[in-house]
C-alpha cells in the first residue's frame, strides 16, 4: 500500500469517526449494548473482587462500626420498652392528678415502695412521712377511690392499712339505698359489708361510699361495687361482698388526704 | 464450704425477703400470694444444719416484721417456733421420701399459719378461724408449695443439701 492509499485511509476514519459522533441515540444506542452485554462479565468479576477487597482492607472498620451499631439498636430497644413504661407512668399520674383536681381537701403524692411480705395483712409502704406532713393525714385514696388509712408514721416513710386488710374496718354507705354499714377486709382483696339491714334493698352492682359519719374518712369517696349478697349465717342480718375498681395491693401511687387547714 | 453456704443462705434470703415485699404480690391469686420467705425458713430448718437454719429464721423474722403492719416479734416468733418443731423431729422426718416431705413442708405451712392467727387474735380483730382456714390458711399453704418446691430442685439439688 502506498503513502497516498494511507492518507485517504486516515481521511475516511476521521469522517467515519465524526459521523459517529453525530449519529442519532437509537443507532448508537444498538451499537452500545452489545459492547456493553459482553463486558459485563469481567465487570461483574471487577466489581465483586473490588468490593471484597474493600471489604477486607476495611474489615476492621467494618467490625468497629458493626459493633457500634448493635450497641446503638441495643440502646434504642432499651429506650423503646423504658418509654412504655413512661407512657404507663404518665397515665398513671395523669389519672392521679385528674383526681386530685376534683377533690376539695388537700393532697400528698406519694409514691409506694413495699408491700407486706405476709399474706395476713394488707398493708403499704409509702415513701414520705412525717416531714411532708403526713401525720395530719386523714386518709389514702388513689384514682379508683378510697384505699385505706395511715397506721404508722415515721420521718422518711409511712405505713398504710388498706381497706381489704383484715383488721380494717371503714364507715360506708351505700349510695342508692343510703343504708349505713360497716366495711370490714377480707384476705382475697375483696371487702365485706356488715350488719345490713334485712330489708335493705341492697342489689349487685351498687356503689359504696365512704360515710360522713366516719372519723377517719371524708364521706363521698368511692369505695367500691357490690358483687355479691348473702345472708349471716344467723339470718339477723345481711352481708354483702365489695371488690375495689383496683387491685389495691398492687398499687403503685396514692394520695394522702389532709385536712384543710 | 460453711462460707459459701453461708453466703448463698444470706443472698437467697434477702433476694426472697426484697422479693416478698415487691413484685410477688402481682401472683397473687384470689389475694393469696406465695409466701417465699416461710418456705425459705421451712425448706432450710428441713435441709441445712441447725446454726445455718436458726440464723436464717431469726433474719427472716426480723425482716419480715419490719416490713410488715402486724406487731413486731410476730413473725420471728412464727419462723422459730417452725424451727423449733422441726428440729426437734428431724430425726423421724424422712426428707427423702415424697410424700414425707410434701405433708412436712404443708403441715408445716399450716402450722406457722395457725400460730400467727392465734397470737395476732389477741391484739388484732380478724375474721373468724373458719374463714380464715378456709380463705387463707389452705390456699397459702398450698401456694407457698411452689417455691419450697423451687428452692428444693433449684438449690437444693446443686448445693447437695437434698
Amino acid at each position: 500500500m502506498t503513502a497516498r492509499n494511507h492518507n485517504w485511509l486516515v481521511i475516511i476514519l476521521f469522517f467515519v469517526i465524526i459521523s459517529i459522533i453525530f449519529l442519532p441515540d437509537t443507532i448508537s444506542s444498538r451499537i452500545k449494548l452489545p459492547i456493553i452485554y459482553f463486558s459485563r462479565f469481567p465487570l461483574y468479576v471487577s466489581d465483586v473482587s473490588s468490593n471484597d477487597m474493600i471489604g477486607l482492607l476495611q474489615y476492621k472498620r467494618l467490625l468497629n462500626e458493626n459493633r457500634d451499631l448493635k450497641d446503638k439498636l441495643t440502646k434504642i430497644h432499651y429506650e423503646v420498652k423504658s418509654s412504655d413504661e413512661l407512657r404507663l407512668e404518665n397515665q398513671r399520674l395523669k389519672d392521679l392528678l385528674e383526681y386530685k383536681k376534683s377533690l376539695s381537701f388537700n393532697t400528698i403524692a406519694c409514691h409506694v415502695i413495699g408491700r407486706d411480705p405476709s399474706n395476713w395483712r394488707n398493708t403499704l409502704l409509702l415513701n414520705k412521712g412525717s416531714k411532708v406532713g403526713i401525720k395530719d393525714a386523714v386518709g389514702v385514696i388513689y384514682f379508683g377511690g378510697l384505699a385505706g388509712k395511715v397506721i404508722n408514721v415515721y420521718s422518711d416513710y409511712s405505713r398504710v392499712m388498706l381497706i381489704t386488710d383484715p383488721a380494717s374496718r371503714v364507715a360506708v354507705k351505700v349510695r342508692r339505698t343510703r343504708d349505713e354499714v360497716i366495711l370490714e377486709g377480707l384476705y382475697d382483696g375483696l371487702c365485706r359489708l356488715k350488719y345490713l339491714p334485712l330489708d335493705s334493698k341492697v342489689i349487685i352492682g351498687d356503689c359504696v361510699i365512704t360515710s360522713a359519719s366516719s372519723s377517719v374518712y371524708p364521706g363521698g369517696i368511692y369505695v367500691g361495687e357490690i358483687v355479691s349478697i348473702d345472708y349471716d349465717p344467723s339470718y339477723t342480718y345481711k352481708t354483702a361482698i365489695v371488690r375495689p375498681e383496683y387491685s389495691l395491693i398492687n398499687l403503685e401511687d396514692v394520695l394522702c388526704l389532709k385536712k384543710r387547714q | 464450704m460453711f462460707k459459701k453456704t453461708a453466703i448463698i443462705t444470706i443472698i437467697l434470703t434477702i433476694g426472697s425477703i426484697l422479693a416478698q415485699i415487691s413484685f410477688l404480690s402481682y401472683f397473687a391469686i384470689f389475694g393469696i400470694k406465695p409466701d417465699l420467705v416461710l418456705a425459705l425458713v421451712v425448706f432450710f430448718s428441713l435441709f441445712s444444719d441447725s446454726r445455718t437454719a436458726f440464723l436464717i429464721s431469726l433474719f427472716s423474722g426480723v425482716v419480715c416484721d419490719v416490713f410488715s403492719g402486724g406487731p413486731f416479734g410476730l413473725n420471728i416468733f412464727v419462723f422459730f417456733c417452725i424451727f423449733l418443731v422441726i428440729q426437734v423431729n428431724k430425726k423421724v422426718i424422712d426428707t427423702q421420701n415424697k410424700w414425707t416431705l410434701f405433708l412436712v413442708s404443708f403441715g408445716m405451712f399450716i402450722l406457722s399459719y395457725i400460730i400467727y392467727y392465734l397470737i395476732a387474735r389477741i391484739n388484732l380483730e380478724l375474721p373468724g378461724f373458719y374463714l380464715t382456714l378456709k380463705t387463707l390458711i389452705i390456699p397459702a399453704a398450698l401456694y407457698s408449695l411452689i417455691p419450697f418446691y423451687i428452692l428444693y430442685f433449684v438449690v437444693g439439688k446443686p448445693l447437695k443439701m437434698t
